[in-house]
């Protein structure tokens, strides 16, 4: 997978003040399996994921991704486009009023127009693969939070997308269900998927990631492969940065 | 349902004891006119029946108006908007009886409108479709924007949007308050009775009317408004406690 990214701008209005986020972003990376993305809380890690989502719309600049455009104008191909990644949200977001296999099914049947017992079939064989069947029939408010995690995902890969986009997806989590979802992350490697994640989680990070991207302020400071970023990372910031993130 | 039963014996208690209260009152200084009021039961049912229909195609009508009214209070088109807005502001802002006054002696003349029913039903849905609408905004507008994103990224359509993940929840929240004012739906259509549509209030004046007897004929009155009412706002407490469950 190849993303670039060339002059990228994009403003805030916060409390009516407008911050400037990307002043003039510009990169490129290739990787197969899985990109990282790490940086402080505020480095526009999370933004950079949504914008290429097409959640967000840069005010200037161009996205590319495996060699095509992303038309931020045209919500018709947004659309189009959006239906071909998968995306996991920091909280679950699942739907509160279907239950987990519902919120599975619900993409294939109404997007994909799927039949009924076709998207089921699919829907209970990626819930058992995630290990999460089990819940099928509860509502996400009886599920714990790496259950529900677990459902976002199944819901995200259900219609086999091209690749992966997972915003810090054990932030809400306690430690235990954090590795339990990670673990499940690395397997998901296998998939032969590109998985694109904004994560705090540096051991994760370290050994499941092939590249990094290491933000901060709307800056790239660091890109690479994942162990030399680790073992000798030039910028002084990222070596900060590091140091205390693996102090304890 | 012990609490249920409870409730619904102490309302009963109540009620009865004023009408205790009342019988007693009435036969020390004179005798009770019970016997020729009713006589006219059967204006009373008419009457009856009629506020309950008067309330159901009000009902109706109103959560269509009042859809309409919340699409055009969310459109994209901001003359679309204002326009809502000013009716609603205009609806919420007049009493009632002025609304039925101006909509029929003036406006539904004015377009040679003289079914008193068809008139009437429709100035009270466009009254209650204001309030209901404005439940409806505020139901949509607390939806987390995470569950609108969540719909936009896994490809639904601005439709489905709608129809399968906003409004399911917003109809399951605002259930309690829909229930209640449909309660507040078959009081405020006794008002019609102004304009001369002979539902129950009309039928109590009716009977008072030609029997002289004041409470005998309101005492029905208010024993059949809550027949209608007292069901409705347990049920809007049942599915209020089912929603904090």
């Amino acid at each position: 997978m190849k993303i670039s990214v060339s002059h990228l701008k994009k403003n805030f209005t916060l409390e009516h003040q407008q911050t400037e986020l990307f002043q003039d972003l510009s990169f490129s990376v290739e990787f197969d399996h899985v990109l990282a993305l790490i940086g402080p809380s505020g480095s526009g890690k999370t933004t950079l994921l949504r914008l290429l989502a097409g959640l967000e719309r840069p005010d200037e600049g161009i996205i590319t991704i495996n060699e095509e455009r992303l038309q931020f104008h045209s919500p018709k191909w947004l659309k189009q486009y959006q239906k071909k990644l998968g995306f996991v949200f920091q909280q679950q977001n699942l739907f509160p009023h279907y239950t987990a296999l519902e919120n599975v099914m619900l993409p294939l049947t109404l997007v994909h127009h799927e039949k009924s017992a076709t998207a089921q079939e699919k829907a209970i064989a990626i819930m058992e693969r995630l290990k999460i069947f089990q819940h099928a029939a509860k509502k996400p408010h009886q599920l714990s939070g790496g259950e529900a995690q677990r459902v976002a995902i199944a819901r995200a890969l259900v219609t086999e997308p091209q690749f992966l986009l997972l915003d810090e997806p054990t932030a809400s989590l306690d430690p235990e269900m954090k590795v339990e979802i990670l673990d499940l992350i690395a397997a998901l490697k296998t998939m032969a998927r590109p998985i694109i994640v904004v994560t705090h989680e540096m051991g994760f990070a370290r050994t499941c990631a092939e590249r990094l991207l290491f933000l901060e302020q709307g800056v790239i400071l660091e890109q690479g492969e994942t162990t030399p970023f680790f073992d000798h990372p030039q910028h002084p910031r990222v070596k900060k940065f590091l140091s205390h993130v693996f102090a304890y | 349902m012990s609490i249920f039963a409870h409730r619904l014996l102490s309302i009963v208690i109540l009620l009865f004891s004023f009408l205790c209260f009342f019988l007693l009152a009435g036969s020390l200084h004179e005798a009770s006119q019970w016997e020729t009021v009713w006589r006219y039961r059967a204006v009373f049912w008419q009457g009856w029946v009629e506020t309950v229909m008067i309330a159901m195609v009000a009902l109706v009508l109103s959560s269509l108006i009042g859809s309409l009214i919340v699409t055009a209070r969310r459109s994209s088109f901001s003359w679309l908007r204002s326009i809502a807005l000013g009716l609603v502001e205009v609806i919420r802002g007049t009493p009632l009886l002025t609304q039925i006054l101006f909509l029929f002696y003036i406006a539904a003349h004015g377009i040679g409108l003289n079914n008193r029913f068809l008139a009437g039903v429709f100035i009270l849905s466009l009254f209650s479709s204001a309030y209901i609408a404005e439940m409806i905004r505020g139901g949509i507008e607390a939806i987390p924007l995470s569950q609108w994103e969540s719909a936009k990224i896994l490809g639904l359509t601005r439709f489905q949007t709608y129809r399968y993940v906003i409004l399911p929840q917003v109809l399951r929240q605002l259930s309690p308050a829909l229930t209640g004012q449909l309660a507040s739906l078959i009081k405020d259509s006794s008002l019609l009775s102004i304009i001369g549509i002979r539902e129950f209030t009309m039928a109590a004046q009716q009977v008072n009317a030609a029997t002289y007897c004041t409470l005998e004929s309101y005492f029905p009155l208010a024993c059949g408004y809550l027949l209608l009412t007292l069901p409705l706002s347990m049920g809007s407490r049942y599915l209020e406690k089912r929603n904090s469950a």
